[in-house]
């Protein structure tokens, strides 16, 4: 009978799961300060939306629009900050293994943010006559054409900067109701839906079609046109 | 799905290369090298040769001046029907040598071994191929390891014979680690091959067990099977170096691989009643774990291509689609980085795989007595970046190669 260096063999096993452990509990540590992260940007986004509120009250009870144009820039730059954190927040979310429940409260709170300047960037856009698009997109992780579509959009709006405001919603995201509200308002049922300011587009859009068609909504037309 | 599959191999090649380690601290460090004794037999080195002009006289060479008594030394040269001035050059040598001339080439390298052995009169036989070259000690560092009636054979460390193109200087690092890992294996009685260059055999126990496989295509790795299956051990002289000469083009290197691969693949499956065997110990853990090591290499290469070229060609349809407006997309290009948004978990262990790496590049040079740095940084950082995918290239292609001619055999 010859040896067997069963100790060997299981010491290495050990050992392996050791730094897999390791590897884990550093993971753990690390998406608990993801979340802390993300709460704490949270926090400050509300406040600045309720002092965007807040300005937007007090210019509506003025007569004249001179303060206008500082608004509108707060406004973009704020809605821009949210849609950063959104996208990391929906990074941390597919990496996430133990806070998967706390970032699907984030994620909420981010859903209802953009809701909330969507409808504050329409009232501005009447109120100030600032010349921006908004677009809503919807889009869904399973829908195959989604990632191409977001790319585009991506595109569009590196073209166009503040002129050109896209709040992006997820379809399956069920704990919002607020989107099912929207989604029945534009009679959306196919993904990826795209609203520009109030037209509907179903399923998958061209870049030169949703050119065409925000280009369409500027009073003063940008450069990147056709 | 894919991402269980990473998880896995990331958990084999960590189990596999703190398993080496282990071994090597529980070993090694208890044992003393340098093995020095006075145990001196007659000697038989059979060197078979087919169209070897280029090489075989440097070859003869170095065995004519190993440092050995010549009454005790017998060269037996065994000219396989080659078609050059092979055989011509051997008759320089005279009386020197022995010379066999086979009229027809045989095919196989294990025919003219046998009639080598059957001619051979030393106590040990030795197997060196005409395209190697010995160092004059070779035979005093290797032969002390006969110390016990049990030891039937002895490697030594095989080096590539001054490595000139970038094809040889990377084989030059495989060759090292193949020096650490085939020390590694020797102590815990694991050698799977004795290499075709300068393996020393007990003739007795050779003849006993009827000589060279002559349908096997790696008869080396035959060998030391039917000897570890006959429980014979096999040690490691790490420091007796023998120079062998390395494909230059990878054509030939395919080749070689080829017969180096499909001859695992059939001599494990000859063998595989060794596995989990209980009866042979360690070595019934490690022929498994020899297996697995292919699966994982060959599975990382797939896994590796795909996590390449899936995001690469899911890009190019994304810029497709803006038409390649470079100019647009970049021009107001924001840097969204957060010191989170890394993955943290995978670097962790990716790190630690890449230490191990880095800790089994400076064991293989120390061990070897090399410099890292011999040909420059080049070559050695994409050996470590590449070459294992290039190898896991070359498992696939001869793998994918034996299930076809298996199919085509029935």
């Amino acid at each position: 009978m010859r040896v067997t260096n069963t100790k060997i063999f299981l010491g290495a096993l050990v050992l392996t799961t050791a730094i897999f452990v390791m590897g884990l509990l550093l993971g753990l540590v690390i998406e608990g300060k993801r979340v802390d992260y993300i709460e704490k940007s949270s926090q400050t986004q509300k406040l600045d939306f309720e002092s965007l509120k807040l300005q937007l009250l007090y210019l509506s009870s003025l007569e004249g629009v001179e303060s206008c144009p500082a608004f509108s820039v707060s406004l973009s730059m704020n809605i821009r900050e949210t849609e950063k954190t959104r996208e990391r927040l929906e990074g941390y979310l597919t990496d996430g293994v133990a806070y998967s429940d706390e970032f699907r409260i984030l994620k909420r709170e981010y859903v209802i943010s953009q809701l909330n300047y969507w409808i504050l960037a329409r009232r501005t856009k009447k109120l100030c006559n600032s010349d921006f698009v908004t677009v809503l997109y919807f889009y869904s992780k399973k829908c195959p054409d989604c990632e191409n579509q977001g790319f585009i959009l991506d595109y569009l709006k590196k073209l166009f900067g503040d002129r050109l405001l896209i709040f992006a919603l997820d379809q399956e995201f069920a704990e919002e109701p607020m989107i099912q509200v929207i989604e029945s308002a534009f009679n959306v049922s196919e993904s990826p839906t795209i609203v520009v300011e109030d037209k509907v587009f179903s399923g998958f859009q061209e870049k030169e079609q949703l050119l065409e068609v925000i280009c369409g909504n500027y009073a003063d037309t940008p450069s990147d046109c056709p | 799905m894919t991402s269980f599959i990473m998880w896995g191999l990331y958990f084999c090649s960590l189990y596999l290369a703190i398993f080496w380690l282990l071994v090597l601290i529980n070993k090694y460090l208890n044992l003393r090298e340098g093995k020095d004794g006075a145990y001196e037999p007659d000697v038989s080195i059979i060197v078979p040769a087919y169209n070897e002009e280029e090489t075989i006289v440097s070859c003869i060479q170095s065995l004519l001046s190993l440092e050995y008594p010549k009454e005790k030394l017998e060269i037996i040269v065994v000219n396989d029907g080659s078609k050059d001035r092979t055989l011509e050059l051997c008759r320089q040598f005279g009386e020197r040598i022995t010379l066999i001339d086979l009229p027809k080439n045989s095919g196989t390298k294990a025919v003219p071994l046998n009639v080598g052995l059957r001619r051979a009169q030393g106590e040990i036989v030795a197997c060196l191929d005409a395209d190697s070259i010995v160092e004059r000690g070779n035979l005093r560092k290797m032969l002390p390891y006969f110390d016990a009636p049990d030891v039937a054979a002895v490697t030594p460390a095989l080096k590539v014979f001054k490595p000139e193109t970038i094809l040889q200087k990377l084989q030059w690092y495989e060759y090292l680690f193949a020096i650490l890992l085939r020390k590694l294996m020797s102590l815990i009685d694991c050698i799977y091959v004795t290499p075709g260059p300068f393996s020393l055999y007990r003739r007795a126990v050779v003849a006993e067990l009827g000589g060279f496989s002559e349908k096997n295509i790696t008869e080396d790795m035959e060998m030391a099977l039917r000897l570890q299956a006959h429980h014979y051990r096999i040690r490691n002289a790490m420091d007796a170096y023998v120079y062998t000469k390395a494909p230059d083009s990878l054509t030939q290197l395919y080749r070689q691989r080829r017969r180096w691969y499909q001859g695992l693949l059939i001599n494990s499956s000859i063998y595989r009643n060794i596995f989990f065997n209980r009866e042979y110990g360690d070595f019934s853990i490690l022929m498994p774990l020899n297996v697995l090591s292919v699966v994982v290499l060959m599975a990382s290469t797939v896994l590796f291509a795909y996590y390449l070229l899936k995001p690469l060609v899911k890009l190019v349809w994304k810029f497709l689609l803006i038409d390649f407006d470079f100019i647009g997309y970049f021009r107001n290009l924001s840097w969204n980085f957060y010191l989170l948004d890394f993955a943290y978990m995978k670097l962790f262990v990716l790190i630690a795989v890449f230490m191990f790496g880095l800790l089994s590049l400076y064991l293989s040079h120390r061990f070897s007595r090399e410099r890292i740095r011999q040909f420059g940084l080049r070559p050695v950082v994409a050996f470590s970046l590449f070459y294992f995918l290039f190898l896991g290239a070359m498992w696939l292609g001869v793998f994918s190669e034996f299930l076809r001619g298996v199919k085509n055999r029935w």
